[in-house]
């Protein structure tokens, strides 16, 4: 291994040369060919410029969604208009149409034919069967969990 | 010694805990065949619209059973069961509060037209099982149904009506089958006659509908009466009629409440009174016009204008239920006399019972394979011809 003294005087002794002419133009074509490759940004301001850009975009999804679910909440349908059309104010509720006016009403418009008819919807509007309830369920209930289907 | 005596203690102590088990179990079933109908309409499970057309061009003859109506009739087996059970008991209280008059509500109506069409479906299937004595016994259960139903408003006495009416055709299509059984058919006449004599008549019916009626007018049911006046499409829509009704007093409720009894008694008197079914139209149709005319100037007969049941076209149902039962019981002995003598009879009994149209006798056409009674009269003068009721022989 060399000692320290003689690394410093091969140090000393090397040849340097020193062109200056030759080290301006290599280094003009360096800067050149370094900006063309980069825009003319440093990495630095790159990294911030990035950063702002996806800042823009995040705000502008969140103002859209915003907008959008706002515009839902204020002007779109009711949940339960999404499953059933809206009934005209002075449509009969199916329990209506079961009362002793009403099938009275339907008998003088068109005799028994009528009143089954009227029986018919009320029936299809009722939907009179029940579902199919387990002891398991019950007893779920009773204990405060959520029963499931089935 | 003791140990005999010790069991017969035992054996005395076990036969009458035994009997107490049993009365209580008896004491725990109902008598109230409405509480039967109920659970059965619970059972029920509504067909596709395939096999529900299906179903009805069955019932109609059009076609005969198939395996979905076989299955069909298979998950309902229990709310058949339950009906045939509820027929069987003598008391029917269908549990309605009938002060609430014209705003009663009738759930059970829908589920009864289904239990008929089940049993009816039931028994024609056991007829093409060559089961006609159980395929009977449905149509037994229909007619005790159709007591059951009656009830106390014009609305479930025309249902009741409808329902004997399925009743009778069943047992019309079940007769050749059973033409030979002399011993069922017998009972069967017996049972018919029960069944048209226990049916309530339409001046019981129009009573109850006039006091049904008479307690919603109030003043207080003002609002049920004009939200009823807005949902029926041939009520009369006279602004003037709505607002009289709107700014009515009590006085004007009891005024149009005494116009109505009396407008229904009138009814109920015309409907007793014997006349011939022709006259019996027309005199109905002129009382429909003039208490609808009279509200028009008198503000008393507002209400009656609104509430009148279409008599006319009631007293015509009926007319012709009536006569099916008359033509059926008719049938039946014919078809007895077939049975002991070995061929129809040339003529009807001088006993039969007639048509009720004309108020003569059928007119009897026979042929090898079936007869015919046929109505001397139609039952609308604009219907092309008169009811008539076919009945096959089986050879």
């Amino acid at each position: 291994m060399r000692s320290l003294r003689e690394i410093r005087r091969f140090i000393r002794q090397a040849p340097v040369e020193s062109r200056p002419k030759a080290d301006q133009a290599v280094l003009r074509q360096l800067l050149t060919e370094f900006a063309t490759a980069t825009g003319g940004v440093s990495p630095a301001a790159k990294r911030c410029d990035r950063k702002a850009v996806a800042r823009r975009w995040v705000v502008k999804a969140l103002t859209a969604a915003a907008t959008v679910i706002l515009a839902l909440v204020l002007v779109g349908p009711p949940r339960h208009d999404m499953t059933a059309p809206p009934l005209a104010a002075n449509t009969p509720s199916a329990a209506d149409l079961l009362t002793v006016g009403y099938l009275n009403a339907a008998c003088r418009r068109g005799g028994l034919e009528a009143m089954d008819r009227q029986c018919e919807e009320a029936a299809r509007r009722l939907g009179t069967r029940p579902e199919r309830v387990s002891a398991r369920e019950l007893i779920r209930e009773f204990d405060g969990a959520p029963a499931s289907k089935g | 010694m003791k140990t005999v005596a010790n069991h017969r203690i035992v054996m005395i102590t076990c036969v009458v805990a035994l009997l107490a088990c049993v009365t209580t179990a008896r004491a725990a079933q109902t008598d109230n065949a409405a509480l039967l109908y109920y659970q059965a309409l619970l059972f029920y499970e509504k067909p596709d619209a395939t096999t529900e057309q299906m179903l009805a061009d069955f019932r109609a003859g059009k076609i005969g059973s198939n395996e979905a109506i076989r299955e069909h009739l298979r998950k309902n087996r229990r709310v058949i069961d339950h009906a045939i059970a509820a027929g069987n008991l003598p008391r029917c209280d269908w549990a309605f509060d009938y002060s609430k008059g014209l705003d009663l509500t009738l759930p059970h109506l829908p589920g009864i037209r289904h239990i008929t069409f089940l049993l009816w479906e039931d028994a024609e299937v056991l007829k093409e099982q060559g089961d006609y004595r159980t395929a009977l016994d449905r149509c037994i259960s229909l007619h005790q149904m159709a007591l059951h139903a009656a009830d106390r408003t014009m609305v479930t006495f025309l249902m009741a009506v409808s329902i004997s009416s399925s009743a009778n055709r069943v047992i019309q299509d079940l007769l050749p089958v059973a033409a030979a059984d002399v011993e069922r058919l017998s009972r069967l006449k017996t049972q018919v006659r029960q069944f048209q004599e226990k049916f309530p008549s339409i001046s019981y019916a129009l009573a109850q509908e006039g006091q049904t009626c008479a307690l919603t007018m109030r003043k207080e049911e003002t609002q049920t009466i004009l939200r009823m006046m807005r949902g029926d499409s041939d009520s009369p829509k006279n602004e003037s009629l709505a607002a009289r009704i709107s700014v009515a007093d009590e006085a004007f409720f009891e005024r149009n409440r005494a116009h109505w009894l009396n407008a229904i008694a009138t009814l109920t008197r015309t409907v007793e009174s014997g006349l011939a079914y022709a006259e019996m139209c027309t005199r109905l149709d002129e009382l429909d016009q003039r208490f609808c005319d009279e509200a028009k100037d008198n503000p008393d007969a507002t209400l009656t204008a609104f509430v009148l049941p279409a008599t006319r076209k009631i007293y015509q149902i009926v007319t012709a239920q009536q006569t099916h039962f008359h033509a059926v019981r008719t049938a039946l002995d014919l078809y007895i006399g077939r049975a002991t003598t070995g061929r129809l009879p040339d003529t009807l009994p001088a006993d039969a019972l007639g048509d009720l149209f004309s108020g003569k006798p059928f007119l009897y056409e026979k042929a090898n394979d079936r007869f015919i009674l046929r109505c001397q009269a139609k039952m609308e003068s604009k219907k092309t011809e008169a009811n008539q009721y076919e009945f096959k022989i089986k050879q």
